[in-house]
């Protein structure tokens, strides 16, 4: 027998716990979903409003304004984030102006403090950058953002340590009214209390109805949402709105308490409080609409969209109270915005109802404020980093590249009070995944930290709720036991044959970031030309890179005159390093580098180190571009794969990852995954590429489609993803000439998995960092003849400089790269900025040109240009002009965009004279 | 009497970019006597001879492996197998169970289905 039952754990049901576990009170917190704050609570605008929208006298209006003063010191306790960077709601013409004198009005009547208007001139001031048509606006100081889920989970995990129990997995079925207690059935569970709270959300009306006639109706209202890259919350300085309507205060733009830019949201009514898809019209209008607030935002970085649901009804206030129909039964429903705000106010506020019921409650005297740490690891001061990995090495150890987010944390959060049992709950907890690779990098091993923590085997591990499985089972039906792979079911480092050192020296020579076939290619040439001191710092537990787990054949036709397989080709490079005797580091990350070489890294034993470098070779390859990136409409349940996460799972983890798959892309990687998943057994739907021609090579078309007989669907794209634990199906459309669907031609593919293979992006987040310029066009660095970037000593090569079609011309960059660090640390090249200086230029059909300038006196026999044509073209040249003068005109039978196109130039091909620009362009060729 | 059959196949070249479709017909039975139409080039022709004659692929896959860092060791064909012989060739694949150390090119299956050609490991484990 419980005191208090409270139905429903979002941000209310845990707030209402964690206050009622203040007192001498047994509780039990139940919730339908396999973790707490997983629906409205997952997914909103995130934000602490001020407090002046709604209208006064309202529940709204009272417990906004209340919760508002009591978010920094709740978050503060709880160590959940939350910024009080103030909001503006911004007027665009004289009668929005008019809007906002109103809701000053209604600000100061609900008591609101430091509202002000503020012209466009202070407007400037404080918002810089702003629509020009913006007049003026409404400054709301005390407006805040906080994590919503972390909060919540926070609150969770509090009540549960003092007491609460925490009920996850149990959808009330039925309650029954007894002489003064209630019974609670899910399913076959029974649970007795004395007072029952009702804080469903979404429905909340129908557990109203368990007990007596229907009080109210939830009218589930959807928004969208757009989430831009880490980073991209400096674009904005406060929440920005437009000026509210009767839909609601409209699309907000404002930076996250993570540093990402939210976009949303839209608002609309639907049917069902399970449909949390995104749709294109809803994306699309969000997108308008937050340009009239701000022209230049970064949609070119969005890394998701999601929708969430908010629980309105047709009052349009709180409702919270006794219900009528039944004593000690007590509404808190009709959550929406701003509820978030309220949700303390409301839980103190309850908490009050409950006391008036029962005789005045006694506090408990050992109540616990916060049952863990919530602060990000990297947040933490240097040496309390230090102390932590000293005691727990797990801290000094990355899962999440993207947001440098530790396996301690991870663990940490897997055994908190109300640990994650899901990858979805580690996410919510400690954000792996939340990041711009969407999980493709960190999801296998987080998937792997989960089964060894609970002692659970891989495929049984959810994304979320029960049915949201991720893996079908194993390749070769042999089941795979994560305790026998041992060490490396953790994925401890594989050293053997390498020079691996404890700590590091103060100075290296040369210093390469990545051990894949960039990486090491760079240090062997380096080596090669006499640099003795290198060390390589590689984040995976082997070297190889992505190599290890491209196990076709196709690679090393021109380096080595023979068809080798991807482990093939990374273990003859493996050799040659071990051979060549170079340092390297596995499993550690590099977390920074500056523009004066200095560079900051974190393993298990070393823990956080700085070093100095004299040359740094940047080799940290690329990443797949994602679902949310490329902004695919629908549902968002597991079984959607980037197709290199995919193949790290069949390939070298042994899992299946569905056993109907639709492949959306037709890049190498995708053709390739296409062609493993029907020789493991799996069932290929489609595969569906936008334009009317393969990006992968012929050869791949012809020996992974064809072969076996996969429907190639030309000129098709999917408009939407539907499933809710699970894919179920896709919907595909014919495309346009603008590879834009084409209304009227929808049709249905029944599949449980989609394999993403939409493009790669070179990873320069750490470039950035270093000053380094990028290209637009390639994403990755401009370099010259030698590699070496904009900031003097650093070089970069391979894919991260630009993608490459084949790793043989990534090996002759990477030598290049590493030749010319040998040569800059021998003191042999010195940077020369003298007129001999000259651009490459892309002109007509050319999307890009590697390298980008060239000292022309440092070419020694011969310059090498790499670049990719747009568009199919046959019967073709390529011109290469110095300035105006034609230098080379190279005849083509055909060239595509998949493939890399080289021009090698004789030192003698270029002019003597001093030239500006080096440039190419495709040309007709007559006959 | 000798059954002539006429055969007539469409072929996509790999040999370059340009994806010729090329298209074969004559007797099945007799390859001197086949035509071929559609390629721009003559090695597009050898290639299509031999793909209608006697198409091959090497075949890549992964293995069980036991007492190892990790459950799957990746394996090929040493030479490229008959193409018909793929998937009887993955059910034979799919039964080996190695146990580490296993170095790159050991021989996981000798003489594959008595093709002559062997499936080799493509790196080292353990």
């Amino acid at each position: 027998m419980y005191d208090v039952a409270i139905i429903g754990a979002g941000i209310i049901g845990t707030a209402i716990a964690r206050e009622l576990s203040k007192y001498q009170l047994s509780l039990i917190l139940i919730e339908k979903d396999s973790d707490v704050a997983n629906g409205a609570t997952k997914a909103n605008s995130a934000i602490v409003h001020a407090g002046f929208d709604p209208e006064p006298g309202t529940l709204k209006a009272k417990f906004n304004a209340e919760g508002n003063q009591m978010y920094p010191s709740l978050c503060k306790e709880l160590e959940a984030p939350f910024g009080q960077i103030g909001s503006l709601v911004i007027a665009f013409c004289a009668e929005e102006m008019k809007t906002l004198q109103q809701l000053l009005a209604r600000g100061l009547e609900n008591g609101i403090p430091g509202l002000e208007i503020i012209d466009r001139p202070h407007l400037d001031q404080l918002e810089p950058g702003l629509n020009e048509k913006a007049l003026g606006a409404l400054y709301a100081p005390t407006a805040g953002i906080t994590d919503p889920y972390l909060l919540a989970i926070a609150l969770a995990e509090s009540a549960a340590a003092n007491g609460a129990e925490v009920l996850l997995n149990s959808a009330v079925t039925s309650i029954a009214k007894n002489e003064s207690t209630f019974t609670i059935s899910c399913g076959d569970k029974k649970i007795e209390a004395r007072y029952l709270i009702n804080a469903a959300g979404l429905y909340a009306d129908k557990i109203s109805a368990m007990i007596g006639p229907a009080e109210f109706t939830i009218k589930p209202s959807r928004g969208e949402y757009f989430l831009l890259d880490k980073g991209t919350g400096s674009y904005v300085r406060h929440v920005l709105f437009p000026c509210p309507t009767a839909l609601g205060k409209g699309v907000l733009v404002s930076p996250t308490a993570h540093g990402n830019l939210i976009i949303g949201p839209n608002a609309e009514a639907i049917d069902s409080p399970e449909d949390t898809a995104t749709t294109a019209s809803g994306l699309k209008y969000v997108e308008e609409q937050a340009q009239k607030i701000k022209i230049k935002l970064p949609f070119d970085e969005v890394i998701t969209t999601f929708s969430g649901l908010r629980a309105k009804t047709e009052k349009g206030d709180f409702i919270i109270g006794e219900s009528t129909a039944s004593q000690g039964f007590f509404n808190v429903a009709g959550i929406d915005s701003p509820g978030l705000v309220a949700a303390p106010a409301i839980a103190r506020y309850v908490t009050g109802l409950i006391s008036d019921k029962a005789g005045s409650l006694k506090l408990k005297d050992n109540f616990i404020i916060r049952a863990r740490s919530y602060k990000p690891f990297m947040s933490l001061p240097e040496a309390e980093r230090v102390r932590m990995i000293a005691a727990d090495p797990g801290y000094g150890r990355i899962i999440c590249r993207c947001e440098n987010i530790t396996e301690g944390e991870i663990i940490r959060a897997i055994h908190g009070p109300v640990g994650a049992r899901t990858v979805d709950g580690v996410k919510k907890r400690t954000r792996p995944g939340g990041g711009r690779c969407q999980g493709g990098f960190c999801g296998p091993r987080v998937m792997q930290i989960l089964a060894n923590e609970l002692d659970k085997k891989l495929p049984e591990i959810n994304k979320d709720n029960p049915g949201s499985f991720i893996l079908s089972g194993t390749t070769k039906n042999r089941a795979i036991d994560p305790r026998k792979l041992g060490a490396v079911g953790k994925c401890l480092p594989q050293t053997a044959g390498l020079v691996v050192e404890t700590g590091a020296k103060a100075i290296y020579d040369l210093l390469v970031v990545g051990g894949g076939p960039a990486g090491m290619a760079a240090a062997i040439a380096a080596r090669q030309s006499g640099v003795e001191d290198i060390l390589v710092i590689e984040r995976d537990y082997e070297l190889g890179g992505i190599l290890q787990q491209c196990i076709h054949n196709g690679f090393g036709l021109h380096q080595f005159r023979e068809e080798l397989t991807g482990p093939e080709y990374a273990e003859r490079f493996i050799d040659m390093f071990k051979e060549a005797g170079i340092c390297c580091k596995l499993d550690t990350m590099v977390l920074s580098i500056s523009s004066d070489k200095k560079v900051t890294y974190v393993n298990m034993i070393d823990g956080i180190t700085t070093i100095q470098a004299r040359a740094i070779v940047l080799a940290m390859g690329c990443r797949e571009r994602t679902r949310g990136a490329i902004n695919i409409p629908g549902m968002r349940p597991a079984g959607i794969f980037s197709a290199g996460t995919a193949q790290r799972f069949v390939n070298i983890e042994g899992y299946m990852v569905g056993r109907k798959v639709v492949v959306f892309g037709s890049g190498d990687i995708g053709l390739i995954m296409a062609r493993r998943m029907v020789l493991e057994g799996a069932e290929v739907a489609a595969v569906i590429e936008r334009k009317d021609y393969s990006d992968g090579l012929v050869r791949n078309y012809v020996q992974c489609v064809e072969d076996y007989g996969i429907p190639m669907l030309y000129r098709h794209t999917i408009v939407n993803i539907k499933g809710k634990n699970r894919v179920e199906s896709v919907t595909i459309a014919r495309t346009d000439e603008h590879k834009q669907p084409i209304e009227g031609t929808f049709s249905e593919i029944e599949c449980d998995t989609i394999l993403f293979s939409r493009g790669l992006i070179p990873e320069n987040e750490l470039s950035k960092e270093a000053g380094v310029e990028l290209d637009r066009a390639t994403g990755g660095p401009v370099v010259n003849e030698a590699m070496e970037t904009t900031v003097p000593g650093i070089f970069a090569c391979g894919n991260v400089v630009h993608v490459h079609d084949l790793v043989d011309w990534v090996t002759d960059e990477s030598y290049r790269a590493g030749k010319g660090a040998a040569a800059l640390i021998s003191g042999a090249a010195t940077r020369q900025e003298s007129n001999s200086f000259f651009h490459t230029k892309p002109l007509k059909n050319i999307s890009y040109i590697v390298p980008h300038r060239v000292r022309k006196e440092l070419i020694k026999d011969s310059l090498e240009l790499y670049m990719r044509v747009r568009g199919n073209h046959e019967n073709c040249a390529l011109v290469v002009k110095a300035d105006q003068q034609v230098v080379k005109r190279i005849k083509k039978r055909v060239l595509t965009p998949g493939e890399m196109v080289t021009i090698k130039l004789k030192k003698s091909d270029l002019p003597e004279q001093v030239f500006e620009n080096l440039s190419v362009e495709v040309a007709k060729e007559a006959g | 009497m000798t059954r002539t059959k006429t055969a007539e196949k469409e072929l996509i070249c790999i040999l370059c970019p340009l994806g010729c479709k090329m298209i074969v017909s004559g007797v099945a039975n007799s390859p001197e006597d086949l035509t071929f139409s559609g390629q721009q080039c003559k090695k597009g022709r050898e290639y299509a001879y031999e793909e209608y004659t006697n198409p091959t692929r090497t075949l890549t896959s992964t293995v069980v492996i036991n007492n190892a860092p990790l459950a799957r060791l990746p394996v090929k064909t040493s030479k490229p197998l008959p193409k018909k012989l793929i998937y009887t060739a993955m059910e034979e694949i799919n039964k080996v169970e190695l146990t580490a150390p296993v170095k790159i090119g050991t021989v996981v299956i000798e003489n594959l289905l008595n093709t002559g050609i062997d499936v080799v490991s493509t790196r080292s484990l353990g």
